[in-house]
């Protein structure tokens, strides 16, 4: 071997070493791209989402608080209108339309697609592993001393019944609907996220409502984290 | 000591508004069969101790049968729920229905129910300078208001600092303390009023 080729090889080994290198980060990262998606079984007779705010429409009727009804059509509609003209006994159907429009808005203004590394089915293990704040909030007292995940939080969590995109358990005196509404990279940061409504009722009571969270997860390893909720 | 009549009257309006007066079974927004004022049945069974009647000849409601409740009850559970479905759509899929007097008992037996576990719970012996019974009219009003989506349990746990400015009839306090989230900021208005309303009164007194 000549003195030139020897003195070439250990770099252009290393450059190959380089590549492979970035060859290694790259790859999963175009092997976990995923579409963003959005759950229409949340709006009657919705086959597809369309690529705007402004293909979302809809006919919602609710009874307002003057005795008339109140109709709307689309999500823009509904942030305009507000609570003040809702009846008090349609308001948690109201607050259901409410979010799942705040989860059609992220929708819309997500990338197309983000790297993800979240489980294709929303099940009860995946559940399980969500932030202990993953519960409903009624008011009163924070959810700031809850820590670890909802499965050690809530150590009498029973799984009701199980969906295609939703979870039903009990916990706490309280029944729980985990619903998955929408996935996508809601903050722009590369990695896709994940919009969970919670329809939520309190054994023996008459209080039923909704809340919602935005989780992500950024590494297959890593646990799910909490980046908003309502 | 029995239920004020002026407090009974108001939480009776209340809950009427709030869950409305449905005759007939529908399914809520989290698909729980449902009747009269908000009256969730658990399940199938539930329905037996639920007096309902069927239409028959010019209109003479005649006493549905637990077989016919049962019928309806597995119909209606079927059927599609959630936010597009309002209580007065399952209408045209029902035949049996309540009458106004059964739905009154039923609210009258759930307001007993409530007032039981306040009066349970609010009592000198857990550390309240006085009993609920004692309490000013409108704190009284307030707590039923709360008890009735959250449940007595949710109320102690969820509601501590509520309840220490309660302790102590701080009641200016409490109704910063008041706020529930996922109900209309009317009813949470309502509530932070009567709080409010009693902390006058009791500065009006001194």
């Amino acid at each position: 071997m000549k003195p030139k080729t020897l003195l070439c090889t250990p770099f252009i080994a290393s450059l190959f070493g380089l590549c492979a290198c970035q060859v290694t980060n790259i790859k999963p990262k175009e092997e976990n791209q995923e579409p963003r998606w959005y759950n229409v079984n949340n709006f009657e007779n919705l086959d597809s989402m369309g690529g705007s705010y402004y293909d979302l429409e809809f006919d919602a009727t609710y009874s307002g608080t003057d005795g008339e009804m109140v109709k709307v059509k689309n999500c823009l509609e509904v942030s305009s209108l507000g609570d003040g003209k809702i009846s008090e006994r349609e308001f948690a159907r109201w607050d259901l339309l409410k979010t799942d429009c705040e989860a059609a808005m992220r929708f819309y203004n997500a990338p197309k697609t983000a790297v993800s590394y979240w489980p294709s089915i929303f099940d009860l293990s995946l559940l399980k592993m969500l932030p202990s704040t993953s519960i409903p909030y009624l008011g009163g007292q924070g959810l700031d001393n809850r820590t670890g995940n909802l499965a050690k939080h809530e150590s009498n969590l029973t799984l009701i019944e199980s969906g295609n995109h939703s979870v039903k358990v009990s916990y706490d005196e309280m029944v729980v609907n985990y619903v998955e509404v929408a996935r996508g990279d809601f903050n722009r940061d590369g990695y896709q996220d994940l919009f969970v409504r919670m329809d939520w009722y309190i054994e023996g009571t008459f209080g039923d409502g909704n809340d919602w969270v935005v989780f992500t997860k950024i590494s297959p390893t890593a646990a799910p984290m909490m980046l908003w909720r309502k | 000591m029995p239920l004020s009549a002026i407090v009974k009257t108001e939480v009776s309006e209340n809950i009427e508004k709030y869950e409305g007066r449905i005759p007939h079974l529908y399914l809520d927004t989290v698909g729980k069969v449902t009747v009269g004022i908000g009256h969730m049945l658990p399940n199938k069974a539930a329905i037996s101790a639920v007096t309902m009647y069927k239409k028959g000849a010019n209109n003479l409601l005649v006493l549905a049968t637990t077989t016919e409740k049962y019928a309806e009850y597995d119909s209606i559970k079927k059927r599609p729920f959630g936010r597009s479905y309002g209580a007065a759509s399952f209408n045209k899929y029902t035949t049996l229905i309540m009458e106004d007097a059964d739905i009154d008992a039923q609210r009258d037996e759930h307001i007993l129910s409530f007032y039981k576990e306040l009066t349970d719970y609010y009592t000198t012996a857990n550390g309240f300078t006085t009993a609920f019974d004692t309490m000013p009219i409108d704190i009284q009003k307030a707590l039923f208001d709360m008890v009735f989506n959250l449940g007595i349990t949710k109320l102690k746990k969820q509601y501590v600092k509520l309840n220490g400015f309660i302790k102590s009839e701080k009641w200016d306090d409490a109704a910063k303390q008041s706020n529930r989230v996922g109900i209309s900021p009317t009813r949470n208005k309502y509530v932070f009023d009567l709080f409010k309303a009693a902390h006058n009164k009791n500065t009006k007194a001194l």
